[in-house]
């Protein structure tokens, strides 16, 4: 007896259903938000640990609300000069921007799906001050080097904030340095798997430009060699076209 | 311009923390709910279970920033739905293009968990089809909705998603060298 097409498809749909029910990653929605007293503000946000080792987190964000916070924001929102250079201060990764958005420092720790990044009280940022909103960010290249080097071409509103170990997190020191971002692990990556597996971005410019980010699964366009090594060029093609960045990370 | 949920969190914050709260609570349970098949439909869609999860990643952020007039809908998933099966479409071609650098990632991960060729022979031959023909057989049959909740989530007439459908199973017919039923819908 002939399979009629509706059959196939309802078996095709059947098995469909029964290999994917389970989901790896979350929305923004889950952000989790509170004031910590001593560091300024601590912010827990669901990481995003897809099963194919893909790992996405969120980072930070912050537009104050206080008028007098606002106007200190305002001093400080220089123009950018060149690809890759940094409003306000190269090495605290501070970028005014048109929205009173800026994005700080914090210290982001990404363990087995769970990221957490610390806002220290030296921006100013206290809780109950204004309005804190985590944004995405996306994950891109991959190395299993011991430290990395980033170097960004195009827009000065983007900024690598960290290296993001898996499927543990590998602590260590990101700093600017002219437009490249080097981070350099506290110990070298254990044997047992563990690497680094992306670079976080950050894309300044309000929530329209980061929601868009993405992981490099959908953006990589091409591999490349750059100073004798292998890397990947990665358009952020959905930015918003002011915040549009080429990304290149040497392996 | 700032969206209409971060516009009211800006409002109440330090105020009314618990109204933002609610909302996202609201929004988390509605997510939860309903992830997992909008991840599914645009796996069947776009072939690739990482574009998936950005999509229906993606359609929810945007879900999340208009909850507040969303909640207010008959069905909020519709709208979830409908934006992930149009941009389906569009991002499985681009994903063509993609494929040997998404390979060559690829290489040092872990398999996920997948569903059997045959099935994936079908899902290649849906993803031929011209873009209505498609989505209306995945919302069918993955998404075991009704003509009328298809009509519903591509804001169409019934009758549009009936001859959509027909049309679709002719075509695979074709694809797949099978028969076609016609007495169901």
């Amino acid at each position: 007896m002939m399979t009629t097409i509706d059959e196939l498809l309802e078996r095709a749909a059947a098995d469909t259903r029964s290999h994917s029910a389970g989901t790896s990653r979350v929305p923004i929605s889950v952000v989790r938000r509170h004031a910590h007293r001593r560091t300024g503000m601590k912010i827990a946000a669901s990481a995003l640990t897809a099963s194919a080792g893909v790992i996405s987190v969120w980072s930070l964000s912050v537009r104050d609300s206080d008028p007098a916070s606002e106007s200190t924001l305002a001093g400080d929102s220089t123009t950018p000069t060149g690809p890759g250079s940094r409003a306000g201060s190269p090495s605290t990764g501070v970028a005014p921007t048109d929205r009173n958005y800026r994005v700080v420092d914090a210290h982001l720790s990404v363990s087995r799906g769970e990221a957490t990044l610390d806002v220290g009280s030296e921006h100013g940022i206290q809780p109950g001050l204004g309005v804190y909103q985590a944004e995405l960010i996306g994950i891109v290249g991959e190395t299993r080097a011991a430290s990395s080097t980033v170097r960004l071409l195009g827009s000065a509103d983007v900024v690598v904030r960290a290296a993001v170990g898996y499927p543990d997190a590998i602590e260590g020191t990101a700093r600017t340095v002219g437009n490249q971002l080097v981070f350099t692990p506290d110990e070298s990556p254990s044997g047992d798997g563990q690497h680094i597996v992306g670079m976080v971005v950050v894309v300044a410019g309000g929530p329209g430009s980061l929601l868009h980010a993405k992981t490099p699964i959908g953006t990589i366009t091409q591999s490349m060699s750059i100073d004798g090594s292998i890397g990947y060029l990665i358009r952020l093609s959905d930015v918003r076209s002011d915040s549009d960045a080429t990304i290149i990370v040497p392996n | 311009m700032m969206d209409p949920v971060t516009a009211r969190a800006d409002q109440h914050v330090g105020a009314d923390v618990e109204l933002s709260r609610t909302l996202v609570e609201e929004f988390e349970v509605f997510y939860a709910r309903e992830f997992s098949s909008v991840v599914r439909l645009a796996h069947v869609l776009t072939g690739s279970r990482a574009a998936a999860e950005d999509l229906a990643q993606d359609a929810f952020v945007a879900a999340y920033r208009r909850w507040p007039k969303l909640k207010g809908y008959d069905d909020p998933a519709a709208w979830v739905r409908r934006v992930v099966a149009n941009r389906s479409v569009s991002r499985y071609r681009r994903l063509l293009s993609e494929a040997n650098a998404r390979f060559r990632l690829q290489q040092e991960r872990p398999t996920p968990d997948e569903w059997s060729a045959a099935t994936e022979e079908v899902w290649r031959a849906v993803r031929r089809l011209p873009r209505r023909q498609a989505q209306v057989i995945v919302l069918k049959y993955v998404d075991r909705a009704s003509v009328g909740a298809i009509a519903a989530t591509l804001r169409c007439s019934e009758n549009t998603v009936k001859t959509h459908l027909a049309r679709g199973r002719e075509a695979l017919a074709v694809l797949l060298g099978k028969g076609t039923d016609d007495d169901d819908d």
